[in-house]
């Protein structure tokens, strides 16, 4: 059945809705990225077509009941970060959705076809969709939301002057097709007397009556009532990676978010194709975080920057009542044939929050203006911007958005604030109230080039709104420049699209929605043309918790897996480990490069769940556990369990098959020294390789349970032990020096712990200059640096300012591993350090520190260089030569993702 | 040889047997702990009959109660083929062997009161703060502080100033702001058919 599905539980919905409780995997013809105007036409339309489609959305799903017209509720449930979403420099407040639908449902729901100018400014840039095919599709949407004029008696009191104006200046001698907007509005699929628009005036807050057409009560209602399609929406779900593999993407990782964005759950989506539709700046930066589309992707953005200025009148306006954008002037914009630049004056009124907000005074003066709320008009001056905008990613793979306006575009907002101002006065204006902080009001018509002089001289002073994000991976025919082609199909992709308003090669100067709804319709027409092409789903787990996977479980999942399956009992006669307790290469262990998966046969290592908290992140900072077995007879095994990094913990065990209460024929470990004897251990082979076990405290068999975990002889490389990175490092056959521009990129690396790899702990850029290959490091985003590197055939080092170095291997072009060493020593290697580090610490506090720890060292006979081995600081190594000298450092794993 | 024998029927909410759920007979124990540490006594599958049938020992419990000279207090735990857990009865407490009444359940499931269904929240807005917060993750990535530190302590102190003084009704009335035309939570409150208060143009 056609569902969404969500990790938020609400009493009501009007849609068929479920809550994720677990990971999710999937085998789909479709997955589409986003729920927008692109999104939700491209998933409704495949599905229509006989497609299985998934579609992610990052928000929730939120019905118009939900929506009660109160800002402090709805902004931070439908509008992306909460509305504190603004470009890097903090100048301009971007508008966007963020909830099962998009921006389409938080948007004025004004609709204009694509300008004939950009049409064939567009064709010039070598974007192959003719003048009919944007009409076809147009007529499409125009049918599927209702767009329709506003009509005469539609127009509120705001927009009446603004009409007045224009008539004022006689503009209506222009040639203009409409200057009554045309707007999605339509009956209500919820109640039945409502027809069309309410005219409530809260179309920025969700439309509580659902007579806006969003995308969730038109395509999205229709892909779910739908009974023949096979459609799924999963909302509150982040697509973290699309996956790859030879030109051909194979799927996406994605996550289930709570209220906050920490990770839920986990969903792996293996799909023929995959579309990627999440606006200008997610889409650019999904691309980005998944190493797709080389350095032009972010590159393009524009925003349509839009200052507005307010009238003051005498009488009262209510610019709140009613439709908030209804008419437009259009002689100085694109839609009047302007080709470069140009704006549109937009009739549009803010909900008081955001109006407070945006007048830009304090104190006294602003409670003034805010007390004239009723007597104000407003318009806003929406400019066609230049594309000089981009979108980059942070260290954590945040899209930080910079954008510089441009001089023309400058040019464009001074001139236009000035007719506007002109305009309100012209119509009886007492007083403006403008968006600029140097000049918050004016009083006579005498003040406006004042206010121009303002814009043009210190644009900064400017309060911008823009809720038209567009482009950032570019349309066209030239892969060297541009990121999509005609088709909307990703270049050196077969199955990869974007479709949404990142493709815009310009802006287009105008309200997008309907261009972004037109091209997806034509873009879901030609994927269905050439679906045969398409390559068969292959699947992959991905990092899903399954049962041939368990170390990708949380805690809860183990123990629920434990409950269900049995433990096979055929299996418990390869429970033993090899008889050699150091790796061999290819005799107790082994290397897949092609999967990054390795065989460890010298001992069972031990996971525990992936839950987020203190317990977890503890482990996996200082230290996981192995099991290791040896046959004692046909009916038991000897075994061991030991932390990797400790000593303190050496428990012998004795494993046998037995019948216990509630949970069958299990393997019962028995710890047979004091104090483990107060513990044990119940274990069930899932396969030869996997293990999911329960350890209990007290006496068999009706001790506490403690936690559960898993255990596997093979495991990829997030898990890799120091030792199996020392295997690989040191192992010519696995790994090899960089040679020439190999290393070039961009890599996160990941510390190598023995319990599991830490999340990123630093960036490495290598870029080729003239031959020459230039590093930058940061570590933790906090360290940033440049490292010197000295390149031999056997060794890659890059020395920084400490006493350590780094040294690299290469293991496959997209992974390489790495060490950060202090160099061989025949003393004790961590003395050494200790020795440094007292050194480079301001001497007075290390002459105290130093006689205090040796006083401490000689009274308790306690070795210092010791410390960090016995008390387990899981990352840090030391490692011995064939000389039998020592070095001290982290290991640590490199991914490709530049 | 078994002391106890809890059985049972499990069905779906229009009376038809469920196959294939298992059935856990748990004890539960004193104390304040969560429920994982209470003894599991027993489990079986149910069957295409939707039958099940669990027997355990007297001496998988009657230690501890030995003192009191109680029976267990039993309770079933009822997960799907995924492990989830699905539904737990009531507690029966001070169970004893003769009392088979009290060792035989009859499980209707209804789909909305599974157990690993997360419970609706009181709104959808209630988590409005942790929302704010967490649209805050990376900010110091996203946007450059240090360059525009100016900027950002006015935007800071405009949005606190238009939050104080104009996020509540009694500010609205001040200002002559019509306010919402919906109840707070819409689909608790019983309201009339929508209409706008104003006359519209």
């Amino acid at each position: 059945m056609n569902c969404i599905f969500g990790t938020e539980a609400f009493e009501k919905r009007q849609e068929p809705y479920d809550v994720i409780s677990r990971d999710i995997i999937r085998d789909v013809d479709v997955c589409v990225i986003g729920s927008g105007a692109a999104g939700a036409i491209l998933a409704t339309k495949l599905s229509e077509a006989g497609k299985s489609v998934i579609l992610l959305e990052r928000g929730g799903y939120y019905d118009g009941e939900s929506m009660n017209q109160r800002e402090e509720d709805m902004m931070p449930l439908l509008w992306k970060n909460a509305g504190a979403n603004f470009t890097a420099n903090l100048k301009i407040a971007i508008a966007q959705g963020s909830c099962l639908g998009g921006s389409t449902v938080i948007n004025d729901a004004v609709c204009f076809d694509i300008p004939y100018t950009i049409i064939k400014q567009w064709q010039k840039m070598k974007v192959a969709i003719s003048e009919s095919e944007w009409k076809k599709s147009n007529k499409e949407v125009v049918k599927r939301i209702h767009i329709t004029k506003v009509k005469p008696n539609e127009l509120n009191e705001n927009a009446k002057k603004l009409k007045k104006a224009c008539e004022n200046f006689r503009l209506y001698d222009k040639k203009i097709d409409h200057r009554y907007n045309y707007r999605n509005c339509g009956p209500s699929f919820t109640d039945s007397s409502l027809t069309d628009c309410m005219q409530c005036g809260f179309c920025h807050l969700g439309c509580h009556y659902d007579t806006k057409q969003s995308m969730l009560v038109t395509y999205i209602h229709d892909a779910l009532q739908n009974t023949k399609a096979n459609f799924t929406a999963y909302c509150n779900c982040k697509a973290d990676k699309i996956t790859q593999e030879n030109g051909n993407v194979t799927g996406v990782d994605g996550t289930f978010i709570d209220e906050q964005g920490n990770e839920k759950f986990r969903i792996r989506v293996n799909s023929k194709i995959v579309i990627v539709s999440a606006g200008s700046i997610a889409s650019s930066n999904l691309l980005q975080k998944s190493n797709i589309g080389g350095k032009n992707v972010g590159k393009g953005l524009a925003l349509h920057p839009a200052p507005f200025v307010m009238g003051r009148f005498k009488e009262k306006i209510f610019g709140n009542r009613g439709i908030p954008m209804s008419y437009t002037c259009h002689e100085f914009g694109v839609t009047n044939g302007v080709e470069n630049g140009g704006f549109l004056i937009e009739s549009i009124f803010l909900p008081v929050f955001q109006m407070a907000i945006a007048i830009p005074s304090f104190e006294k003066n602003h409670r003034r203006l805010m007390m004239d709320f009723n007597h104000y008009t407003m318009a806003g001056v929406m400019v066609r911007d230049e594309p000089n905008g981009k979108i980059t990613l942070t260290y954590d793979d945040h899209p930080k958005v910079s954008y510089d306006l441009s001089s023309q575009t400058i040019d464009d907002m001074a001139r236009g604030m000035g007719i506007l101002a002109r305009f309100w006065f012209s119509v009886g204006a007492t007083s403006l109230v403008t968006s600029h902080r140097d000049i918050p009001e004016i009083g006579t018509k005498a003040d406006i080039p004042k206010l121009r002089d303002a814009v043009r001289n210190n644009p900064d002073g400017l309060m911008l709104g823009s809720a038209h994000p567009q482009g950032g991976n570019k349309m066209g025919d030239d892969p060297k420049n541009c990121i999509v082609d005609s088709d909307c199909k990703v270049f050196g992709f077969k199955n990869l699209y974007v479709c949404d308003a990142s493709v815009f090669p310009t802006p287009i100067g105008v309200n997008p929605q309907q261009t972004i709804m037109a091209l997806a319709t034509i873009t879901a027409n030609k994927i269905i043309k050439k679906w045969k092409t398409f390559k068969p789903v292959k699947r992959s787990l991905g990092k899903i918790c399954t049962l041939s996977q368990p170390r990708y479980g949380l805690s809860k999942n183990l123990g629920e897996q434990f409950a269900i399956v049995d433990h096979k009992q055929r299996l418990f006669s390869e429970l033993a480990n090899s008889k050699e307790e150091r790796i061999i290469p290819n005799k107790n262990w082994r290397f897949n490069p092609k999967t990054l998966e390795i065989t460890n046969n010298v001992f069972w290592k031990g996971f525990y769940g992936r839950d987020i908290n203190l317990m977890t992140t503890g482990l996996r900072f200082f230290g996981g556990f192995y099991k290791r077995f040896e046959k004692n007879n046909s009916k038991s095994f000897r075994g061991i369990t030991h932390p990797f990094e400790t000593k303190i913990v050496n428990a012998k065990s004795l494993a046998t098959e037995e019948n216990v209460p509630g949970y069958g024929t299990v393997i019962r470990l028995r710890y047979l020294d004091h104090p483990y004897t107060i513990a044990y251990d119940l274990l069930k082979m899932i396969d030869k390789d996997t293990l999911i076990g329960k350890a209990f405290l007290g006496e068999f068999p009706r001790g506490r349970e403690l936690f559960n975990f898993s255990m596997s002889r093979v495991y990829d490389v997030d898990f890799m032990t120091e030792d199996d990175l020392l295997t690989i490092f040191n192992n010519s056959k696995f790994s090899h020096s960089p040679k020439g521009n190999e290393i070039v990129g961009k890599w996160e690396g990941m510390l190598v712990s023995d319990s599991a790899v830490s999340p990123r702990s630093q960036i490495f850029h290598f870029e080729s200059e003239d031959g020459e290959i230039d590093m930058r490091y940061s570590f933790a985003n906090m360290i940033r640096g440049r490292s010197d590197l000295s390149i031999s055939n056997q060794l890659f080092k890059m020395d920084d300012q400490t006493i350590f170095h780094d040294e690299i291997r290469m293991v496959t072009p997209n992974f390489a591993v790495g060490r950060w060493v202090s160099d061989w020593s025949n003393q004790n290697a961590l003395k050494s350090f200790i020795d440094d580090f007292k050194r480079i610490l301001p001497v007075p506090v290390a002459r105290e520190h130093s006689k205090s720890l040796d006083g401490i060292t000689r009274k308790f006979r306690f070795r210092w260089p010791k410390l960090a081995k016995e008390t387990g600081f899981s990352f840090l190594g030391v490692e011995k030569n064939a000389d039998n000298q020592t070095r001290i450092g982290l290991s640590f794993i490199l991914k490709r993702t530049g | 040889m078994a002391d106890y024998h809890v059985s049972g029927l499990i069905t779906n909410s229009f009376g038809k047997p469920v196959k294939d759920i298992l059935v856990q007979v748990l004890e539960r124990d004193q104390g304040v702990f969560e429920d994982r540490i209470d003894d599991l006594l027993g489990s079986a599958w149910t069957k295409k009959d939707g039958n099940f049938r669990i027997s355990f020992n007297e001496k998988q419990f009657m230690e501890r109660f030995k003192i009191f000279e109680k029976g267990p207090d039993i309770y079933l735990k009822l997960r799907n083929n995924r492990g989830e857990v699905i539904h737990t009865t009531k507690v029966r407490k001070d169970v004893k062997k003769t009392q088979k009444t009290r060792l035989a359940f009859k499980i209707s499931l209804d789909p909305n009161s599974f157990e690993n269904k997360v419970k609706p929240k009181e709104d959808p807005f209630s988590d409005a703060t942790n929302r704010r917060m967490g649209s805050f993750s990376g900010f110091e990535q996203r946007a450059d502080f240090t360059d525009n530190l100016q900027q950002v302590f006015t935007m800071f102190l405009s949005t606190l100033h238009a939050w104080a003084n104009y996020n509540n009704e009694h500010s609205w009335r001040k200002i002559g702001y019509d306010g919402p035309l919906v109840p707070k939570f819409p689909w608790r409150t019983e309201h009339s058919p929508h209409k706008v208060k104003w006359k519209k143009s």
